[in-house]
């Protein structure tokens, strides 16, 4: 029974942020969700998927963020209210579309929610998608905490429904993924039904016409966020130092403001609707302090249209002093942090940090040194994916000729670090690893003598690859593109996409076949089971010496994914008296170079062993032991 | 003395200098080399600071003294042939194995002799069509096996990789036959023999080949499949001077090139090569230049002597005289070799 769909008025729960996002959601009556998954916004639509029967809504993974924002946008134009959910990067893939449909604007209500990831913890960059709000001329709301995020949500579909336009609610990981108690609301008892209008035609042309339409309904937005009570000030009259927050920087000030004691001297204005900016508001407390402190994850975005505000009326406000990104006194880049953020409130107020136990930070760093080791990021025991890394370096080995590994998006991702045998030379986005393996391969007319290869998920060969991958056919370059079918969105929680038998809320759904795609493309396409090591490797090998366009798919399920359902494939074990280990012959080619985590090196016998708890029988290791020392026998 | 080094230093020094012999040594028991379609592949880092690939290589080092006390009982002076205790003219005196040898069969009766005496109980040869059509190592432990391995390979054919599989089925007594290279490295491994496999006692004869040079084995194949059917390919030979030819026996009957077309083919290795007549074998066989169906035979140790008695006691091999002209003339064409490498490698 979910949290989010509970039909109870008034009720105090405890919320993950995106849980809270997806009830106001739900609160506000949406009909359709669409996403793609991408941390940290993945629980948003997958926990809509969970109710999306019992609730009688649309929700659906769609195969990229554009078509995601495209399904919700023909809801929304079509009367309904729709949510679309992405990470940074899945805001980046849906910018064309979302930067013509903010001039058609819409007739229902459509809320686009960015979650991003500060310190790019679980990302291939970090990026701060608000500029996007500025660029499409959009409204723009973060929340701070978990019941706002819930009001915020439901109030955005009603701000998109009378602007006529998307509205853009922005998160961070700290929101997505923390928790706080959140009143539920009442549901909706229906929705509308679905209708087109096809009395007017939606088109962004002439610009000329289009782009003031934009304008005046961004500036509708703005005013009414001037009266919002999602901007908030507490503190002094006149205070000393003024802390100008948005987003996750509210908790993070008000609890160093608590710890410093600073009640008195320091204020706190924090703003939920931070595009357009109330600018009535602003200067108010503007005009009644001589030191402002932005706090705001991950650009200076809040800082810089403060200064430009400030500067359109620097002739009657006093002289202020601002502190910032700019100014150095907050990082560039990175999280912040409650530590982070006392520090600088602590260094502006000259405010003494609360003591601290002078034997803390030496246990801390004991702690780590004995119970964190640093560990590498690694593939589970028995990922296909170790098995077909270690294919293809050894096929590179045999080729000789430096080939190139254009890396991408997945868990097969970590295909540039030792558990994948730094194989992958680059890491880009979602399919441009077939994109510039492509470009790679058409180089050989200029001289080029290095075969060029990419790896692509199943779920990234839907997403980005077959655009790319119809460029190098069509234009002859000299590629492989192996394809690491794993039957699974692996590396974001399991979510099904068009290669699976069922879709987000559960109904079969006709799977598409990659191999069939390939071949209507007329490219050369064989399946492989990377875990039959030598053959693998042979097979890139031989394929590497062909020329053209070719396609491997290497096909063997997701370790996680299969242990739901299947017993293990071997009993495996060590043989002690067989294991040479750090000797000639070895140097623990198992624990130091193939690196399974279910395999331990036991630093005082001398010898490798497995971890019964972690094995989950694959038998791969079996086949690179030079002695022969690792047994396995089918279960 | 040289200092020991491990898969890295063999790998800038041989491997990517393009300086491997194709010997087979640093195959033996080792997961981060491997001999793929004739040549040798490094395929992931070891870290180990002193390892067999390097100590064995005959290309990383050879301390030429030692080897010769420890083989001889003495640092050899002889700059030619090397030590040795007697020089020979043989030939095989049962037919099938004449035949099946390139000159006179010697090295295929002395090693059905080594077998059947005891000597050895299993011989570590070199076989055409092993992996993908490729020569390769094979271990044989009956005279049939052997007399199938008889003939030149001409190639680096990886043999001693063999020796690892010898070692591994737990003969006690092996038999060797190489190249300049191969014998050198076998010597290696009785000497320094790191991982205590008492390879000093399990390796019980060493003969080595004449060898002027021996063709890249990838090479090589890629050569004769682009002109005839490869797997119809049959033996190969290489008459004395002046001919300056390559015979090779095709299903199209036999096929003569000039040296010169093939000589792109040889292993940059060879050209630093100063051994001609396997200088620290037991016993060195090579061709009778002159006269047709004989070999010219080197004795060198108290293990080689042995053998040759014996073979010719058991009635395997035929001697006579071999000329003073003809050793003359192999010492001189020795001592060329010798010089040609010099001019290439000159701290020998």
């Amino acid at each position: 029974m979910s949290l989010i769909s509970r039909n109870s008025p008034g009720k105090e729960v405890l919320l993950m942020g995106n849980e809270a996002i997806a009830r106001g959601a739900l609160e506000a009556g949406i009909s359709v969700a669409t996403a793609y998954p991408g941390n940290p916004s993945s629980e948003i639509i997958g926990s809509l998927a969970d109710v999306a029967r019992e609730m009688g809504i649309y929700v659906e993974w769609s195969v990229n963020e554009k078509v995601a924002l495209e399904v919700a946008a023909a809801a929304a134009l079509s009367e309904l209210n729709a949510l679309v959910a992405m990470k940074q990067n899945g805001l980046n893939v849906a910018s064309d579309f979302l930067l013509n449909l903010n001039l058609t604007g819409i007739r229902g209500g459509l809320v686009l929610v960015v979650c991003d990831d500060p310190s790019g913890i679980s990302s291939t960059n970090e990026e701060d998608s608000r500029i996007y709000a500025k660029l499409a001329d959009l409204p723009l709301l973060e929340p701070s905490a978990f019941h706002e995020a819930k009001d915020m949500v439901k109030y955005a579909f009603d701000l998109s429904r009378r602007i006529n336009n998307v509205c853009i609610v922005r998160s961070v990981t700290r929101i997505s993924h923390a928790r706080g108690n959140v009143i539920l609301g009442p549901l909706p008892e229906s929705r509308p039904v679905p209708h087109f209008d096809t009395t007017v035609t939606l088109s962004s042309l002439p610009p000329s016409a289009s782009h003031p339409v934009a304008h005046r309904r961004l500036k509708e937005a703005g005013d009414a966020f001037e009266l919002s009570d999602f901007n908030t000030y507490s503190g002094p009259d006149f205070p000393e130092l003024l802390v100008i927050t948005c987003g996750s920087g509210r908790l993070f000030a008000l609890e160093a403001i608590d710890l410093l004691n600073l009640e008195e001297r320091v204020g706190l204005l924090s703003f939920g609707t931070t595009w357009p900016l109330p600018e009535g508001l602003l200067l108010r407390h503007l005009g009644r302090t001589g030191k402002v402190l932005f706090l705001e994850e991950v650009d200076p975005f809040l800082e810089n249209n403060v200064k430009g505000i400030y500067a359109d009326h620097c002739d009657t406000l006093p002289r202020v002093a601002f502190f910032g990104k700019k100014s150095g006194d907050v990082p560039d880049m990175g999280e912040l942090s409650p530590g982070l953020v006392m520090g600088i409130i602590s260094r502006l107020t000259a405010a003494a940090l609360p003591k601290e136990d002078p034997r803390y930070a030496e246990e801390a760093q004991d702690a780590l040194d004995n119970f964190c080791p640093p560990r590498s990021l690694a593939f589970c025991p028995g990922c296909p994916h170790r098995a077909s890394f270690w294919a293809i370096k050894k096929a590179l080995a045999l080729d000789g000729r430096d080939g190139v590994l254009f890396g991408d998006i997945g868990c097969y991702g970590l295909g540039f670090m030792a558990t994948g045998f730094h194989q992958s030379k680059t890491l880009h986005a979602m399919g441009s690893g077939v994109g510039m393996s492509v470009g790679f391969g058409l180089l050989e007319s200029l001289g080029a003598t290095q075969p060029s290869l990419t790896v692509c998920g199943d779920s990234t060969f839907f997403h980005a690859a077959i655009p790319a991958l119809i460029n190098g056919l069509h234009h002859k370059s000299n590629f492989l593109m192996m394809v690491l079918d794993n039957s699974a969105t692996a590396m974001t929680g399991f979510q099904p996409h068009p290669g699976s038998p069922v879709d987000a809320m559960g109904y079969p759904a006709p799977p598409i076949s990659i191999e069939n795609l390939c071949a209507s493309l007329g490219v050369q396409t064989v399946i492989q089971d990377p875990f039959e090591l030598e053959e693998t490797s042979l097979r890139i090998h031989d394929m590497l010496r062909e020329n053209g366009t070719k396609v491997l798919i290497l096909r063997q399920e997701c370790a996680l994914f299969r242990s739901r359902t299947k017993p293990a494939r071997h009993k495996v074990r060590i043989i002690p008296e067989q294991c040479i280990g750090e000797e000639c012959g070895c140097n623990r080619l198992c624990t130091r170079v193939f690196r399974c985590p279910a395999l331990i090196w036991d630093r005082d016998r001398k010898k490798s062993s497995i971890d019964e708890a972690l094995c989950v029988g694959c038998g791969v290791c079996a086949q690179i032991c030079p002695s022969r020392a690792i047994l396995r026998e089918e279960t | 003395m040289e200092e020991k080094y491990g898969l890295d230093q063999l790998n800038r020094r041989v491997l990517q200098e393009g300086l491997c012999a194709a010997c087979g040594a640093c195959l033996s028991g080792c997961p981060y080399l491997t001999c793929f379609r004739g040549k040798t592949v490094m395929l992931d880092r070891c870290a180990i600071e002193q390892g067999r690939c390097f100590a064995y290589c005959p290309m990383t080092f050879f301390d030429r003294e030692a080897v010769s006390l420890s083989v001889f009982g003495y640092a050899a002076a002889d700059e030619r042939i090397g030590h040795f205790l007697e020089v020979a003219a043989s030939r095989a005196t049962d037919s099938t194995i004449a035949a099946a040898g390139q000159g006179g069969g010697t090295v295929t009766a002395l090693l059905v002799s080594a077998l059947q005496e005891g000597v050895i109980d299993a011989a570590v040869l070199t076989a055409d069509r092993q992996d993908e059509g490729f020569p390769g190592g094979l271990v044989a432990a009956t005279a049939d096996e052997v007399v199938a391995c008889a003939g030149s390979k001409y190639v680096g054919a990886h043999s001693l990789a063999a020796l690892r599989v010898a070692l591994d089925r737990g003969y006690e007594r092996i038999g060797i036959v190489g190249l300049p290279c191969q014998v050198r490295s076998v010597r290696k491994m009785i000497m320094y023999d790191l991982k205590r496999e008492n390879l000093g006692e399990r390796i019980r004869l060493v003969v080595g080949l004449f060898c002027n040079w021996a063709f890249s084995g990838r090479e090589f194949a890629a050569f004769l499949s682009g002109r005839y059917q490869f797997d119809q390919v049959g033996r190969i030979h290489v008459p004395p001077p002046p001919a300056q030819v390559l015979e090779i026996e095709t299903d199209g009957g036999v096929k003569t090139v000039p040296l010169d077309e093939v000589r792109p083919l040889i292993q940059p290795a060879c050209n630093q090569c100063s051994d001609m007549t396997s200088d620290f074998a037991d016993l060195s066989v090579g061709m009778y230049e002159g006269r047709e169906g004989w070999n010219t035979l080197i004795v060198r140790t108290r293990v080689g002597m042995d053998l040759f008695r014996k073979a010719v006691e058991i009635g395997y091999l035929e001697t006579e005289n071999f000329p003073e002209t003809n050793l003359a003339h192999l010492k001189n064409a020795a001592a060329n070799k010798r010089r040609r490498a010099a001019e290439k490698r000159p701290a020998e």
